[in-house]
């Protein structure tokens, strides 16, 4: 493949993959956890985080890491708290991300053209050192998102049971969200900020009607997110039109792909199964 | 009343002076109980009574505001023996949607298990003869979503088991429930109670259960209001109706958004 001739194009490549791993890994327990717009407010907190690089002049990706993780935090504790408010806590968190970030790339005098490339996604600029970062916090958020799954199954399945079971409930759905965060930054520069949260919800819906179990939804979503992730990085390199639309958009069409498939599965399985 | 009960040696779970308020509300006023190992014990009371709220509250998953609470002898805030107790919450305080009976029960285990490691033997053998003991072998690979609200409530006691316990905490095991599976739950619970385990069981009415019943708490608003045999047990109101059954026979909550407080007798959030 000619494309694959281009240092450009093998980082882009290289990060698409990765991030198409990861984000639906960690999304499968942000869905089941039933907080499906959770990537969303954290994708507008890292926007600070990105204004916040570009006014101090430091690295974005590392500071927009930081600042979404905090920002998780904050809407963890304010989710233990009581949703009542909770709601508007988050709400006000979320737009107040935003705005600090644009605000912030103004005062630069870049303006938001600069966050553009952070909002929706610019594959083909990343730098050797990015690739570097993208794949050790890929590392950080598969390792335990994969060698905690019975943990943290439990958790966002039945969080009472899991304390009862003795289980540190509390840290692990501060490590959810704080991966979630990493997740949400890493994935800025393959879909964009704004796009962020569909790489790590829409895999996981569409791996849920055609998978049975648990464990085998979480892979297959990594699958089809690796696979949406790359094809539209490749797509987007042929068509010349911005990465994060296209995945997003072919994540969305391998979901709705799955519907006839998922409806067949479900009458064979519940004639074979039974009662 | 019997409102401050001697501590007998060695009693499972110990209440004394239990005040608990949920979201600002006073939900039990004063609630003292002690279950003696190897008993059967029945939390009852109309719909809102705090059953509920007291059996969270036994097992430290709602702070206490005055009082005391110790299982196996150990202050609640303390205890660190999970294992000992197995768990069936109420169904519908579930999310589960694609996760299969083998995933639901296997989590059982986890207060066994180290991180990162995978199932030994013993977590696998303990997994399957614990749904063995609920009749439900060889549907490991059965969804959830796709078992009728008695089998699902079959798995979670199973789950409950696999952790090896000696006191089984069981919310309103019968709800939702129909006829031929609450008899297949309390033929299971008459198994355990054989085998020596205790069991602390919230119900709405007693069922197939009122034979193994050796005691009944009931509330009203939120204060003991008997504390003996269970033919001493009051009739209360609210009893026909069962807010907890589904129409659909339990299947809708697997797919739709579950108010969290729906496990907390309708007394608001925690």
């Amino acid at each position: 493949m000619d494309l694959l001739s281009y240092d450009f194009m093998q980082r882009a490549l290289l990060v698409a993959l990765l991030t198409g791993l990861m984000a639906p890994a960690i999304g499968t327990y942000v869905v089941q956890r039933r907080l499906a717009l959770l990537g969303d407010g954290l994708g507008h907190i890292a926007i600070a985080g990105v204004g916040l690089a570009l006014l101090t002049q430091s690295q974005p990706l590392p500071t927009a890491v930081v600042v979404a993780v905090l920002g998780g935090v904050l809407v963890e504790l304010l989710r233990q708290r009581g949703r009542a408010s909770g709601d508007v806590g988050l709400a006000i968190l979320f737009y107040g991300g935003l705005a600090a970030g644009v605000l912030m790339a103004g005062i630069t005098g870049a303006g938001a053209g600069a966050l553009s490339q952070y909002l929706f996604g610019s594959l083909t600029s990343l730098t050797p050192a990015d690739v570097v970062v993208v794949a050790v916090l890929t590392a950080v958020v598969l390792v335990p998102a994969l060698g905690l799954s019975p943990q943290l199954f439990a958790v966002c399945a039945d969080e009472d049971h899991a304390r009862v079971l003795g289980l540190p409930v509390r840290t692990l759905n501060f490590l959810v969200v704080v991966l979630a965060a990493v997740a949400v930054t890493v994935s800025m520069r393959t879909v964009g900020l704004l796009l962020v949260s569909a790489l790590m919800v829409v895999p996981v819906a569409a791996s849920q009607g055609v998978v049975r179990g648990f464990r085998a939804g979480l892979l297959a979503a990594m699958g089809i997110g690796a696979l949406v992730a790359v094809g539209g990085a490749v797509g987007s390199f042929y068509a010349d039109v911005a990465p994060g639309a296209l995945i997003v958009l072919i994540a969305i069409a391998v979901f709705v792909a799955t519907w006839p498939l998922a409806a067949v599965l479900e009458r064979r399985r519940r004639t074979s199964g039974g009662a | 009343m019997p409102q401050n009960p001697t501590a007998p040696e060695g009693a499972v779970v110990l209440a004394r002076d239990v005040h608990v308020s949920l979201g600002g509300q006073p939900v039990l006023h004063g609630v003292s109980l002690t279950q003696p190992p190897g008993t059967v014990l029945a939390l009852m009371g109309a719909n809102g009574s705090g059953k509920t709220t007291l059996v969270r509250a036994l097992l430290g998953l709602v702070p206490l505001q005055r009082g005391s609470v110790e299982l196996f002898g150990t202050p609640v805030a303390r205890f660190r023996r999970w294992s000992a107790i197995g768990y069936v919450p109420q169904r519908s305080s579930l999310t589960l949607r694609n996760a299969t009976v083998g995933e639901v029960v296997a989590s059982g285990r986890l207060g066994h298990r180290r991180p990162f490691l995978p199932r030994s033997r013993r977590d696998k053998e303990q997994a399957d003869a614990a749904l063995e003991r609920v009749g439900l072998s060889g549907r490991q690979r059965d969804e959830m979503v796709h078992l009728s609200g008695g089998q699902q409530q079959r798995v979670l006691i199973a789950r409950a088991l696999a952790a090896e316990p000696q006191l089984l905490v069981m919310d309103e095991p019968l709800a939702g429930v129909d006829a031929e599976n609450q008899q297949a739950i309390a033929e299971v619970v008459a198994g355990l109670v054989s085998d020596g385990l205790s069991a602390t069981v919230v119900l709405h009415e007693m069922g197939p259960l009122a034979p193994l019943l050796s005691r009944a708490v009931v509330l009203a608003d939120g204060r003991v209001s008997h504390d003996g045999p269970v033919s001493g047990v009051p009739a209360t109101p609210g009893h026909e109706t069962d807010e907890l059954s589904p129409p659909d026979g339990g299947r809708a909550f697997l797919t739709q958004p579950v108010s969290p407080d729906h496990h907390h007798d309708d007394r608001g959030p925690h």
